[in-house]
Parts: structure tokens; C-alpha cells; sequence
């Protein structure tokens, strides 16, 4: 978060010369259930059912799973098996009952997904590198790729989104012997101003950026058309190979774009929250209220969420022949 | 503890009774003021009387360790003067055969309501005679109201050992303190933006610097401070549970004098005197020394750092106040206050090979008060004052990042720049009226209209990257709002048994095509059967339109004023008061017992999860309305003369909230929910050149919330794939109450020829005081002969602050 919360948060705490004393409150505490799914249009639910432990137990990771609850999943209000497919707009409530630990019960509606209407992109290229052997193809080429994605909010309802991106091939990491490496570049997810929405007054003095949250609402664009601005940096295409092949250049991105359940949105927004906010450093030293983990079920524990994802690839095979062809 | 606590109770009250009231004079052919200035450090005695009246009167006396009476005989006795004293007051007149009349010193507010005999008084030190309270409690209509003076407020040790008036106030029975050492306070159970600060009727949004450790009033140029905790004079409103208005010294007439003071933590200057026979001035500065202080750290810490830090924070007050006699009917005045605090750090990377980077972070923030007034007495029985003010609530935020790096001929470089500003505006024209038709009643009334200006937070970005600019700011915008009031109250003596305070405070507040109003009837009764005791009721209510909106228990530059909108309607309390007082026939001694009961409606809070909402959103959004109760009895015992003064107070209280959207929907205790509270004051004069303070305060701790229990989390991709591994579950608000609080306060003023030192201990037996509780871990390290293992594990955690701290300062008086 910058300086301020290395440097002023501690000069204060310094100066005010804080301590910490372990100690066992007398607090009275009840396990409850916990019910956590991500439900994804299309794909069988998967529902974990744990239980709550007091924070100091440190036996909790080997015991806090619930071996005896019974979890049905009702959809549009009718019970359904194991080979039930989420579809957009179903509703889904999926409760959990344990004798030793109650009830517990959470709901969702599987967001429509929202295509781009548009993707457009351009790119430029910064450096590219050739060697010289004989009969060797042997290329570094970087550049810097700048897209727009329009999307048209549905109207009527609140929408939640959640950008990200995939390279193909798969980036391996390793400088290749042979053959291609595509590295995706750097994402600057700071430079499209609806990435930093979720930002409030404490972390805007700070200079805190979004931080990689790449989530968005349709507060400001609601019912209406929206274009995403978004800035690749240092992409990397090296291509090793004795033989020249149209198969070499098949490389690119893959764009995704997800409508996400308001629970889910909120979740992230709790850890958003927790790993970059400042309310989170107050907290830490009691000098603000502290906050409690998102839950959409009933017992305040764990989190039914659900999102369905649409994808746009842009190939990046015409950009790397033409720039190559060039040299 | 409780033996601890007991113990020292005792002690303190021991020497709270221990002294008598006597007093040592030596002077020779001395003007009488200077030998009254020597009588009123000794008793704490107020001297009331008409101008002039000691003009040219010398004294020489020789007294040691004399009562009062026999002293004040002593010193009269070639004099045509005569005096009385009552309660606090020392009263001085001319002897009936040589009663003059003197009009010279025109009041702007009316002279105590117990010398109606003698309306044109003066204490020492000062022009004229503003205050309310200047009468002894038991012979007001008031309940819950003090007037506090600044050498009362200077007697309170504090952290530090910056005097300050919102840390004397929370010794006061009935008001608590917010987080240890800050300067937010509680009062009956309110919440802390439901105080009204006033610097000369005029008021301050902005009390603190530095996150609340000092508050914003330099108590080297108060004259006394007016405070409302119970019945509040109908003259007052919006606000809740307490009126605190400051008043400043008026310059001196007979030379220029003042005081320069250095201290561990800032430095003050402050000079008044005449321009002319009409004319005085003052002016007060006040400075923190922590820039000046970092600067050889800072040298040091970047002698061995590529990375350079650069610190630079002060906070600062200016007051300046010019005052002039129009005529025996006319005074005007003039004055600014401007207070602000600067915090001005970053970095500078510079790798001197081909990386910069460097780091902003520029925060200003503050409050600037002009006004300028005229006191009109229209006749002997009718007087006025009127104001035009303006009063600007500042927040200046900016971030600036610079990134440069050259690579291979081509240089990439990076910038952005964050501001955020949030401030209020005020034009505020007002006039109040004094008119006593006859010895037994006085009315007040008056009306006023205020202009508002509230621009919440507003953040806008640039950021350039390369030959690429994007450009953000949010939609905020400035809310235009006029508020109307006006008042009317009467203070009736309706036998010499009875009295009776009544009024009414109305007011409109328009903003956004919505009118928004609220009636305010005040009542307060007192009937005192006997001289020295009376019995009290009263019924106050009470109308707020702008709350504090305040992530953190300190007080920072991202708190923002917000005006009622939206649905949201007007915060109101009802109060219902009772009380006894006593006083002692000489005035040495007092004692109170006030119960009360308040209802407060529509206040407003954050609501659960609302930090879930994005700030664009609207701020009602994250808040829910919701209503409150808090009811109590205080006990107060004070000693008001001798060489031992002090005062001790128990309270018994309970405050509870219940809000719509937050923990439920249930009733919850408030965070100042204090069961017991226990002040204790004393101040003992040990000799002419040295004086003893202390301080001790305990209460049942702040309730907390402690979230005791986790739960797994959820394995989404979210933010930057951080998965926390666990979350806290839900829990009651405030369902943990921390362990009793106590502290003990100590300072020394040790006097020379030229001035004074004060040593000061804050905290003085070190009993760290926890203020939180959390979650942390224990990180543990066993060794084994084969291996060294490390473990963290979690556990809870007391949070505590502020151990002993020791200051010093000296004032040079001139």
C-alpha cells in the first residue's frame, strides 16, 4: 500500500508504543455449519460442508469437516439429484442439516452471461530481436497489446462482472530450446478506472490500485453499454525452430468475461478488503470496528456463489507474421 | 485491583479535605489587581467588579497562611470597598454612600444571573464578563452546565503535557473518552460527533490534530470554556448531547504582555495589549516541533539507505482577535482562527544507473474561522450581539507517483496522481438578544441563518503511461443547504425559592428541495429551599442535520461531515434530568447528584458489511438509521478553595444502540458503554512557586467486538487469487467488554521570577491499558538436538497502549 502503511501506520503505533498480551476470553461460542459453492453454469455443484471452530483450536483443520450433514439442492424451488446442470437463471438453495450442528442453508441465482459485443485491439511493437543463424527461425519479438471490450449490460438487475485473461500456448516459463514461447505480458489493471471502483476514500490517499481486483459492477453503466479499456505490457513472443510453420505463430489471448453472483462479487470485495484495505491495518491494532468474513448463509459461514463466463480470443497469428515478415 | 483503586481514592480524597482555605500575601504599596492576581492562583476565587473600581488603589499587606475573610478584611480596610463572597465569586462594590454608576464596559453577553444587583462587573484579567455559568450551580436554573477556566483546564495533567480542553472535559462526570489519549468524547452516552465545539460562538468542525491527540483550542489564550452536558440554553442547538463553546482571552488594555512556551511536542507564543485607548489586540500561535524533530532521524535513517524517506508533519494554530470600543454602548470585534495540520511524506529512489522512482503523499487538512461582531447595549436592561462568521472545514489529499526507468536507449516513464478533497463551507449571520425587564427575569432570544457548503469526498486520477493519459473523477458534488433558526428563552426567578429556565429553539434546514425542520423545547427548573442546596428538573431537546462519518476511533482527515438526506431524517434526542446540589456556605466546598435519561432517534451508523459498498455509491447507502438510549447518574464532590482543590465524580451509567441494518436488528451496547466511572482531580498549591496535580481516571472498559469463532473459506479465484485460508463468523456487536480501565496523571508547575516549568507523567504507574482485542499468533521456535522447529499459533490478544510517558515545557511570561 505504499509508504503510508510502512512508515505513518507504524510512527503512530510507535509513538503510542502498543503491546500485545495473549489471553483466553470467557466468551461463550457454538459451532455452526459452513457451506461453500461455486456454482458454474453448466458444470455438476460440488458443496463443501465444514464446521466453525474457535480461532485458537488448533486441532480445527483435522476436525472441522461434517461427516454426518444431509445437503439437498433445490432448484426453482424442486429438489434435484446429483446430475442436475446449473442453467443461467436457475435459482438455487442448497441446505445442509447435521445433527451435531444444526442447519444451514444459502441461495443463488446463476447469472446470465454477458458476451462482448465488441473486441478490438491493437498493438506495438517495442523490440524485436532476430538471430543470425543460418537456416535457424530465431525471433524475440515484445509489444504492448491494447484491447476495448464493449459489453451491454443486461437492464432490470443489479450485474456484477469479473475480468480475466488466458495466453495460449500455455506459458511454460522456461526460455524454449525449440519451437515458441508466448509470455501474456503484464495486465494493467490500473489503468481501466472501473477495476478501481471498489476503492474508498482511506485507500485512494494511500495510492492503492486496485491490486490485481479485476471485478466490476453495473452501478455506473446500468442497462447500458460499457467499454472495458485494457493495456497488455511486455508481451513476449520467442520462436525457435528450424523450419518455418504457420503452426509457430498460433499463439494469442483469451479474454473472459464473467457474470458473477452478487455473493461472489462481495466475497472478493471481503478479501480485497482484508489482504489491501486500511480499515483492515486499523482494525489490527483496535483503532476501527472489526469486520467479519462475507456470508450469504444463514449461519453467517461460507459463501453460495455462481457465475457463467463468456470468452473472446484474440489471435495474435496476422500481427506476428506481418511483424516478422518486416524484418 | 479494586484494592488499588480503593487506596487511591482514599489517598486523593484525604488530600482533596485536607487544606484550608488560607491564603499568604506580601505586598507593598502594590497595585491592588496584581495582589488580587497572587489571591485567585491561592483559592481559585473569581473577582467580580465594575470597571474602574480599582483604578489607583494600592495596597500594602502583610498576611501568612490567613483565611480568606480575614485576608479580603484586611486587604479593604482603608478602602471604601466592600465585599462579598459568593460561591466561586468574590464580589467587590464601592460602599453604598459612594455608588456610582459606570457604563464603560459594555457586556456582550449579560452579567451573571446572580449579581442582577450589580450588572456591570469585570474579573481580573479581562475586559469584560461573558460567561453564563459564572454563578455558583446551586443558584442556576441549569443542570449539567459548567463553566471551566483555562487555568482549570491547565491544572488537568495530560499526555504530553499539552494542557488541552477536550481532555479536561472528559474528566468531567458523565463524559467519556473515546480512545485512550484522543481528544473524541462521550457524552451521556452520545456519540462523538454529537458535540458542538465553538471557538466564540462560532463553530469548529475540525477539534484534533494528529489524529486526536491534541485538540485544536491553544489554551495559553482561553478565558473559559462553557460547557452543556444536561439543559442546554435555548440559544444552542445541532447537536445532541453537548455545547462547548470556548471563549478567548480579550486583549490586555493596560500593556503589552503575553508568553512564549517550548515543549516536547510544540511551542506557543501569544502577545495582546492596546492600539490606542479604544483598541486591543491578541494574537496566539501554536506549533508542533515533530517536523523540526524529524529532520536529524530522517538524515540519519537515509545516510544508509538508497531508498530516501521524506517525513515533514506539523499541526498549527493562529488565533487573532482585535477589539474595539465604539462608544460606552458599542464594542466591535474582529477575529481569525486558522488551524491546520500538514503531513508531507514519500520517497526517492534513485539507483543512479537508470531507475527513479519516487513516491507523494501531501495531506492537508483543517479548519479556518473569520468573524467580526458588534456588542450594542441599547439600554441598561437590553443589549446584542451580532455576528457574521465564516467557518471552512478543509481536507486536501493528494498522492504522486513518478516511475522512471531507462532501458536501452528509450526511457519508459509512469506517473499518476490521486487527489481527494472534502470541505464545508458556512456563512453564518446571527443576532442574539439579552433584555432583563426587571431584577427576576432575563429573556434571551435571537435568530440566525447559516449558508452550507458540503463537498464529501471527491477523488479524481490521472495516470500517464508512456504517451498513454487517463483521466477519472467521481460524480461527487457540492450540497447546497440553508438552515434558519431562531430562539427564545426566559430565566425567571418566580420567588427567591424558585427558578425556572424555559425556551424554544426552532429551525429549518433546506437542502436538495427538502425542508427539514425541528422544535427544540428546553426547560429547567430549580428550587432551592435553603441557600446552600437546591433541587433541579429538566427536559431538553435536541436537533442534529450533519453527521461525522468516521472509519477509525481516530480522528482523521478522511472523516467526513455529511448533511441529513435522502430519507433520512433529522437525529433528535429527548432528555429528561434530575439533580441535587450543595454548596457550602463559604463556597469551599460542592457537591451534585444528576440522574438522567436520554432517548436519541434517528441517529445514524454505518450498517453491517457496508464497506462492501463501493464508495460510489451514495453514502446513505452505508448507513442504516436507528435509535439509542443512555441513562445514568452522576456523583460529583468538589473542593473550590484552599490550597488543596479538586473534585471527585463516580458515574453510573448505561448506553445502548439499536439499528435497522446493524447486528440484526437487536439492542447492543454502545462501544461507550461504561458501567462505572471514577474522576479524580486534585490540584494542591504547595507554596507560591510550586503546584502538585493529579489525575485519576477508571472506568468499566470499551465494549469491542471479538470475533471469536472462524469458518472455512471459500476457494474462488478473487482478488489477486489471495485466498485467506479463513474468515471470522458473524457475531453480536460490542459482545466483549475490555478490562477496567485506570490511569493516573501527574504534573508539577514549578514558578520562577520570569515564568514556569511543567513536568509532567502521563500514565504515571504504567498500567498499560488494553484498548482492543484481536486474532494474532504466537510464533514459537522449539530446538530439537536434530531440529529447529517454528510454530505460529493463533491466539487472542490484548491490545495495549500508552505506557508512562514523562513531558516538560517551560512558559516565559512577559
Amino acid at each position: 500500500m505504499g509508504i503510508l502503511r510502512f512508515t505513518c501506520l507504524p510512527l503512530l503505533l510507535l509513538l503510542l508504543t502498543g503491546c500485545y498480551e495473549d489471553f483466553t476470553p470467557d466468551i461463550e461460542t457454538k459451532p455452526v455449519l459452513c457451506l461453500n459453492s461455486l456454482i458454474t453454469e453448466g458444470e455438476p455443484i460440488k458443496v463443501s460442508v465444514t464446521r466453525t471452530w474457535l480461532y485458537t483450536d488448533t486441532e480445527s483443520a483435522t476436525t472441522r469437516h461434517v461427516d454426518d450433514a444431509e445437503v439437498t439442492v433445490y432448484v426453482n424451488g424442486a429438489i434435484v439429484g446429483d446430475d442436475y446442470l446449473p442453467q443461467q437463471g436457475d435459482n438455487i438453495r442448497i441446505v445442509a442439516e447435521s445433527r451435531a450442528y444444526g442447519r444451514a442453508e444459502g441461495e443463488v441465482t446463476v447469472p446470465e452471461a454477458v458476451p462482448a459485443e465488441s473486441v478490438e485491439w491493437d498493438a506495438d511493437v517495442t523490440h524485436i530481436w532476430k538471430h543470425d543463424t543460418p537456416g535457424i527461425l530465431n525471433y524475440i519479438l515484445n509489444f504492448n497489446l491494447h484491447a476495448t471490450l464493449t459489453i451491454k449490460d443486461p437492464a432490470g438487475t443489479d450485474n456484477y462482472y469479473l475480468f480475466s485473461r488466458e495466453s495460449f500456448p500455455e506459458d511454460r516459463g522456461s526460455y524454449p530450446v525449440e519451437n515458441i514461447r508466448f509470455y501474456p505480458g503484464v495486465f494493467r489493471d490500473d489503468l481501466e478506472p472501473i477495476f478501481s471502483e471498489h476503492i474508498g476514500v482511506f485507500e485512494s490517499i494511500t495510492g492503492d490500485g486496485s491490486y490485481g481486483f479485476t471485478f466490476f459492477t453495473d452501478r455506473q453503466f446500468q442497462g447500458s453499454r460499457y467499454t472495458l479499456n485494457l493495456q497488455f505490457e511486455n508481451l513476449e513472443y520467442d520462436v525457435r525452430n528450424e523450419e518455418y510453420s504457420e503452426d509457430l505463430f498460433d499463439c494469442g489471448l483469451i479474454l473472459n468475461l464473467s457474470s458473477v453472483s452478487s455473493s461472489y462479487y462481495n466475497w472478493c470485495s471481503y478479501q480485497w478488503q482484508v489482504e489491501n484495505g486500511t480499515l483492515s491495518d486499523l482494525t489490527d491494532v483496535g483503532l476501527s470496528d472489526p469486520f467479519w468474513g462475507y456470508s450469504n448463509v444463514s449461519t453467517g459461514a461460507g459463501v453460495i456463489a455462481a457465475r457463467s463466463s463468456s470468452s473472446h480470443v484474440i489471435n495474435l497469428k496476422d500481427f506476428l507474421q506481418r511483424e516478422l515478415a518486416r524484418e | 485491583m479494586r484494592r488499588f483503586v480503593t487506596t487511591t481514592i482514599l489517598i486523593l480524597l484525604f488530600l482533596l479535605s485536607a487544606a484550608a482555605q488560607n491564603v499568604t500575601v506580601k505586598a507593598v504599596n502594590q497595585p491592588a489587581e496584581a495582589v488580587f492576581k497572587s489571591v485567585m492562583k491561592q483559592t481559585g476565587k473569581n473577582f467580580l467588579y465594575p470597571s474602574g473600581l480599582l483604578d489607583g488603589i494600592n495596597v500594602t499587606v502583610s498576611l501568612k497562611d490567613t483565611p480568606l475573610k480575614k485576608a479580603l478584611s484586611e486587604i479593604f480596610s482603608s478602602t471604601d470597598i466592600e465585599y462579598k463572597i459568593k460561591g466561586n465569586n468574590v464580589i467587590l462594590k464601592r460602599k453604598p454612600k459612594r455608588t456610582k454608576t459606570n457604563n464603560r464596559s459594555v457586556t456582550p453577553h449579560p452579567a451573571p444571573a446572580t449579581s442582577a444587583a450589580t450588572p456591570d462587573v469585570r474579573i481580573l484579567d479581562e475586559l469584560v464578563v461573558v460567561s453564563r455559568l459564572e454563578a455558583p450551580e446551586v443558584t442556576t436554573a441549569e443542570i449539567g452546565a459548567r463553566k471551566i477556566t483555562a487555568d482549570e483546564v491547565r491544572d488537568i495533567p495530560v499526555i504530553f503535557g499539552e494542557a488541552d480542553v477536550i481532555k479536561a472535559l472528559q474528566m468531567q462526570p458523565g463524559v467519556s473518552e473515546g480512545s485512550e489519549g484522543m481528544a473524541g468524547m462521550h457524552v451521556h452516552g452520545g456519540d462523538a460527533d454529537g458535540n458542538l465545539y465553538m471557538l466564540d460562538n462560532v463553530p469548529v468542525y475540525q477539534v484534533n490534530h494528529f489524529g486526536g491527540l491534541f485538540s485544536a483550542f491553544n489554551t495559553d489564550i482561553i478565558r473559559y470554556i462553557d460547557f452543556f452536558k444536561s439543559s442546554v440554553p435555548a440559544k444552542y442547538d445541532g447537536r445532541l448531547s453537548s455545547f462547548m463553546d470556548v471563549r478567548l482571552l480579550n486583549g490586555n488594555r493596560d500593556g503589552h504582555h503575553g508568553s512564549a512556551r517550548l515543549g516536547l511536542t510544540s511551542g506557543a507564543f501569544n502577545i495582546s495589549g492596546p492600539i490606542g485607548a479604544r483598541t486591543t489586540y491578541l494574537v496566539g500561535l501554536r506549533r508542533s516541533w515533530y517536523d523540526v524533530l524529524s529532520i536529524p532521524m530522517l538524515a540519519i535513517i537515509n545516510s544508509k539507505q538508497e531508498e530516501k524517506t521524506r517525513f515533514h508533519y506539523y499541526f498549527m494554530d493562529l488565533n487573532a482577535k482585535v477589539n474595539h470600543r465604539f462608544s460606552d454602548k458599542a464594542n466591535g470585534f474582529a477575529s481569525i482562527y486558522f488551524g491546520d495540520d500538514m503531513l508531507k511524506t514519500g520517497t526517492d529512489y534513485d539507483d543512479q544507473i537508470d531507475t527513479r522512482d519516487k513516491e507523494r503523499y501531501d495531506f492537508h487538512w483543517g479548519n479556518l474561522i473569520a468573524q467580526a461582531g458588534l456588542n450594542y447595549r441599547f439600554n441598561q436592561g437590553l443589549s446584542a450581539e451580532f455576528t457574521a462568521a465564516y467557518t471552512r472545514y478543509f481536507t486536501s489529499l493528494k498522492n504522486h507517483d513518478e516511475y522512471t526507468v531507462a532501458t536501452e536507449g528509450s526511457i519508459f516513464s509512469e506517473e499518476e496522481t490521486v487527489n481527494t478533497s472534502n470541505n464545508i463551507n458556512d456563512w453564518i449571520f446571527r443576532g442574539d438578544f439579552d433584555w432583563q425587564p426587571d431584577g427576576r427575569q432575563r429573556v434571551r432570544f435571537g435568530a440566525g441563518y447559516v449558508r452550507h457548503s458540503f463537498l464529501p469526498a471527491r477523488t479524481s486520477r490521472t495516470s500517464i503511461v508512456g504517451s498513454l493519459t487517463t483521466q477519472t473523477s467521481d460524480s461527487t458534488r457540492t450540497y447546497g443547504a440553508n438552515e434558519v433558526n431562531a430562539y427564545i428563552e426566559d430565566d425567571w426567578r418566580i420567588t427567591d425559592h424558585l427558578r425556572i429556565n424555559g425556551g424554544l429553539h426552532a429551525s429549518l434546514f433546506n437542502i436538495g428541495g427538502k425542508v427539514k425542520w425541528g422544535i427544540s423545547p428546553r426547560v429547567s427548573v430549580s428550587w432551592h429551599p435553603v441557600e446552600a442546596f437546591a433541587l433541579k428538573g429538566a427536559y431538553t431537546r435536541t436537533v442534529q442535520y450533519v453527521h461525522q462519518l468516521s472509519q477509525s476511533y481516530l480522528s482523521l482527515p478522511t472523516d467526513q461531515w455529511i448533511p441529513v438526506t435522502g430519507d433520512f431524517k433529522p437525529q433528535t434526542a429527548d432528555k429528561i434530568s434530575v439533580g441535587g446540589y450543595w454548596q457550602s456556605a463559604d463556597g469551599g466546598w460542592s457537591a451534585s447528584v444528576e440522574g438522567y435519561w436520554k432517548w436519541m432517534h434517528n441517529l445514524l451508523d454505518y450498517r453491517d458489511e457496508y464497506y462492501l459498498r463501493p464508495p460510489l455509491e451514495m453514502w446513505d447507502a452505508r448507513l442504516t438509521s436507528g435509535r439509542g438510549s443512555a441513562k445514568g447518574i452522576d456523583f460529583e464532590l468538589r473542593k473550590l478553595t484552599g490550597k488543596v482543590t479538586g473534585q471527585v465524580s463516580y458515574s453510573l451509567g448505561r448506553v445502548d444502540r439499536t439499528f435497522a441494518d446493524k447486528n440484526g436488528g437487536r439492542t447492543y451496547p454502545a462501544r461507550s458503554d461504561h458501567r462505572h466511572t471514577i474522576n479524580v482531580v486534585v490540584n494542591w498549591h504547595v507554596s507560591d512557586k510550586v503546584q502538585l496535580n493529579a489525575a485519576w481516571t477508571g472506568h468499566s472498559g470499551n465494549r469491542f467486538t471479538l470475533l471469536p469463532q472462524r469458518w472455512e473459506a471459500p476457494e474462488f479465484s478473487g482478488a489477486q487469487g489471495y485466498y485467506p485460508g479463513d474468515a471470522p463468523l458473524r457475531t453480536t456487536v460490542n459482545n466483549y467488554q475490555l478490562p477496567f480501565y485506570h490511569r493516573l496523571d501527574l504534573s508539577c508547575t514549578v514558578r520562577n521570577s520570569r515564568g514556569y516549568w511543567t513536568f509532567g507523567l502521563y500514565n504515571a504507574y504504567n498500567h498499560m491499558n488494553v484498548v482492543a482485542v484481536r486474532g494474532g499468533y504466537r510464533d514459537e521456535t522449539e530446538v530439537t538436538p536434530d531440529h529447529i522447529i517454528y510454530t505460529s499459533r493463533p491466539v487472542f490478544q490484548k491490545v495495549k497502549l500508552l505506557p508512562v510517558i514523562p513531558s516538560i515545557s517551560y512558559t516565559w511570561e512577559f
